[in-house]
């Protein structure tokens, strides 16, 4: 089986670099037989690269331990989820699983545009299998995944116990598909570059995979986070870690992207912009995987130290340099047609909105980079942690949620003094009224209350417009209400879609700033029967219960909750595992969660004379985090779901496209 | 007249955002702040306040000598100095903002603030442009009446896409 796997990667590494090659020679000859080879080799390393992943996948279900990739990520007593798991368990593994994934995606873009866009798609077949290409490289050259051991091992090493849990098994996977998912776009701004078709079609083209790329991007880091908050057990969901900062910038972009794209959609401009706004993002996927595989940052999320730094940098500088070298080669056909009206539009806020969200990447990224600058340019370490991205970020978060709010408001082209007034007077009435309560309730942060009062603006600004749009529906077609609402957003499902995925986000706002400024954190030590008070809460300490499988020993310990009145009201069951192989201590958190606040506990230690070590949080409103992610997910969604309707627009807007063009 | 003022406000704004970066603390810091202000050395990677090993061998005697130092009466401030002699400056979870670190503080809202210049810039010259104003060519008469802008901005607003 490993010489099969063996071959599959070897043999895919000839048909990738044949379809580079085909694609680039077929693409400038206009040789249409070659370009079809070109992208046979692609469907063929997609089939090779299927192959390698089932022969790993088949090492780790049968626990072949010959292979050391999978001793060292297994064991015989392993439950088959995580088995399944651990296959993006390291670093060969997760990189061969990434190659899956990419050259899925490119088959499948292949065979969706098999007969269209013919002009772009040599350079995007070139472009896409270049980075699949480099990736193949990693794994035969670099870090073989199928290395074999001079002797079969009883048993593996087992999977880290972090990362046995289910956040884990569909927390990288949804993360990698986000980045990957961008490499498509990618492929097709290259190839508008290439060829000189600088319309909206490459866009129109890889409008779903880019909300497609920003979906999955979000999820990973959704689900990232909940595991981070369940499993690491520091009460807390995000700690700003380098491979988190590199899953988050990405997105940044991503969303810069889907917001200035409508300009150009709208108005013929901002070409350059958007063109370097994937560029940019496409090169931070790749960043990203630098910064977890190369060792260069230390994170608690990295893999083992390899040598694979330097591949990265070139392989990244490499694209840089032809990306922005075809820009500015390109730059005189990419002037704008049209300009903008007035600083009072809605095209304004959106490329106010754009500088936040660069801005937010950049602020991210000179974060995570700096104290390897500090190291060059003072020879001194030094620490870039969450306080500071903390307070860099959260001023340009909260202008993006107020942004969040006016985009919608005002005006295209130019608002008028009436305009404004007739728009925001309310709105603003109402935030305003929404931060004197939020004061007066008791909150003296100056963030919570901004975030409080900017997000009333943004939920007033939305219902609205839900409702005025449903109004106008319902009177003109003799709708009713709920139809006329249904019928608005299947009509327009980009526009509402986007209004659901802000109102997501608003809650999102809204449990971050919150569960960070009013976090309640206490450490208690006592006895069997015992009780102690954190905020609302009373929790009495009723017993410790050991229990123990082939797989792990645990400690549980059994709480009872009460509230104001004493009255019971759950049980919580925090946990400290000690797990075989590796040997190594874990907790298990337990947590009652309601829309008000979470209470979190983590058994410290519990030892014979009945005496046990709690450290318990309460962290106000974090569940609407989690509902504000849900939303999130279902606004997209809305947004992307397909349509029979809609695909005939989409076929109508080609075809005069390409009718144009020709012309 | 406009150029004055519009730079006048940029410059208010610069120096807004600038003010941003962390002033010398001036009131006492909680055991809380003082616990976020060093990184637990255990390669968590989390601050002493988020370190999560039950058993850890840095954070846990590190909380206990915050507290016992701030009852004696030493300050935040002072305790946050003690740690980064003994264990360098990499010990503080955020940079110093002094000398060369200060860029690290500056660097995102200088970014931003010159961004955000250039963008307004940019998009009052094009809107000058349009508006036929000060320093542009002449423009021909706007091929729309009121009434039809009106018109043309909610058909817009309709096709929003």
């Amino acid at each position: 089986m490993v010489f099969t796997g063996n071959f599959a990667l070897n043999l895919a590494l000839i048909t990738a670099a044949y379809a580079v090659l085909a694609s680039c020679y077929g693409g400038l000859r206009r040789r249409a037989d070659i370009v079809v080879s070109g992208e046979h080799a692609a469907y063929a390393t997609s089939g090779l690269v299927t192959i390698a992943l089932a022969v790993m996948l088949h090492g780790f279900l049968t626990s072949d331990f010959s292979i050391k990739y999978v001793a060292s990520y297994s064991s015989s007593t392993l439950p088959v989820g995580y088995k399944i798991s651990a296959l993006w368990g390291g670093m060969e593994g997760s990189l061969l699983f990434w190659l899956f994934i990419l050259t899925s995606f490119i088959a499948l873009c292949i065979w969706q545009n098999r007969n269209r866009n013919r002009q772009l798609m040599p350079y995007v077949n070139a472009t896409t299998m270049s980075v699949a290409l480099f990736f193949l490289i990693l794994l035969i050259f670099v870090t073989p995944p199928f290395k074999l051991l001079p002797f079969r091992p009883q048993g593996g090493t087992d999977l880290n116990p972090l990362l046995q849990n289910y956040w884990m098994q569909i927390h990288p996977p949804s993360l990698y598909l986000g980045y990957v998912s961008w490499t498509i776009p990618f492929g097709f701004a290259i190839a508008a570059l290439v060829t000189g078709r600088l319309d909206d079609l490459w866009i129109r083209t890889s409008r779903r995979w880019c909300l497609m790329a920003w979906f999955f991007l979000s999820l990973g880091n959704i689900f990232g986070s909940r595991w981070a908050y369940e499993v690491l057990g520091w009460g807390g969901y995000w700690a700003w870690d380098p491979v988190e900062n590199a899953a988050i910038m990405p997105w940044f972009t991503g969303t810069a992207y889907l917001h200035s794209v409508m300009i150009q959609e709208r108005k013929d401009m901002l070409k350059v912009w958007n063109l370097s706004l994937i560029i940019i993002t496409f090169s931070l996927t790749i960043f990203g995987t630098f910064l977890t595989r190369s060792g260069v940052i230390s994170s608690v999320h990295s893999f083992t130290e390899s040598g694979m730094g330097p591949f990265f940098m070139v392989f990244l500088a490499m694209w840089l340099l032809i990306s922005v070298s075809l820009l500015i080669y390109r730059l005189d056909e990419l002037r704008p047609r049209h300009q903008l009206d007035s600083m009072l539009s809605r095209e304004s806020a959106f490329l106010f909105n754009n500088l936040l969200l660069v801005g937010l990447a950049f602020a991210t990224l000179w974060g995570t980079i700096f104290p390897i600058l500090s190291e060059w340019v003072r020879g001194v370490k030094i620490t870039v942690g969450p306080p500071f991205f903390n307070q860099v970020n959260a001023p340009l978060g909260i202008g993006l949620l107020l942004l969040m709010g006016i985009g919608p408001v005002i005006a295209w082209r130019r608002a008028s003094t009436k305009q404004l007034i007739q728009n925001f007077m309310w709105p603003t009435i109402v935030a305003l009224l929404a931060g004197i309560v939020t004061f007066f309730a008791g909150v003296r942060s100056l963030s919570v209350v901004l975030v409080f009062s900017f997000s009333t603006f943004v939920i007033y600004t939305m219902v609205v417009e839900f409702h005025r749009g449903a109004v106008a529906r319902a009177t003109m077609v003799g709708e009713s209400y709920g139809v006329a609402l249904l019928g608005l957003v299947r009509k327009n499902q980009r526009r509402y879609g986007g209004y659901i995925v802000h109102l997501g986000v608003v809650l999102m706002f809204i449990g971050i700033a919150m569960s960070s400024v009013y976090q309640v954190e206490q450490q208690f030590t006592v006895k069997k029967g015992e009780s102690f008070t954190i905020d609302r809460y009373t929790l009495r300490y009723d017993s410790i219960k050991e229990a123990e499988d082939s797989h792990v020993a645990r400690l549980i310990a059994q709480l009872t909750v009460l509230d104001e009145d004493g009255n019971e009201i759950s049980h919580l069951s925090p946990e400290k595992r000690f797990y075989k192989k590796p040997e190594q201590p874990s907790t298990e958190v337990a947590y009652r969660s309601t829309l008000r606040d979470d209470l979190y506990v983590i058994l410290g230690s519990a030892d014979k004379n009945d005496t046990a070590t709690f450290q318990v949080y309460v962290n106000p409103l974090i569940a609407w985090l989690w509902i504000g992610g849900i939303v999130l997910v279902l606004g997209t969604l809305v947004a992307v779901y397909p349509t029979s309707a809609g695909r005939a627009r989409e076929r109508v807007v080609e075809a005069a496209a390409e009718k144009r063009y020709k012309v | 007249m406009k150029t004055i003022r519009f730079t006048l406000h940029a410059v208010a704004l610069s120096a807004a955002l600038l003010t941003a970066v962390p002033a010398p603390v001036a009131f006492a810091m909680t055991q809380s702040e003082v616990e976020e202000g060093l990184t637990c050395q255990c390669g968590c990677g989390l601050t002493v306040r988020n370190c999560n090993h039950t058993q850890c061998g840095f954070s846990i005697p590190v909380r206990e000598d915050i507290a016992a130092s701030l009852t004696r009466g030493e300050s935040g401030e002072e305790i946050l100095a003690r740690y980064a002699e003994e264990y360098g400056e990499k010990v503080l979870s955020s940079p110093v903002p002094e000398g060369f670190n200060i860029l690290a503080w500056v660097g995102p809202y200088l970014s931003i603030v010159l961004g955000g210049l250039g963008l307004a810039f940019t998009i009052r010259r094009w809107a000058r442009k349009k508006d036929g104003g000060e320093g542009s060519p002449p423009t021909s008469p706007p091929v729309h009446d009121e009434k039809s802008r009106r018109r043309l901005d909610s058909e817009l607003e309709s096709m929003d896409v």
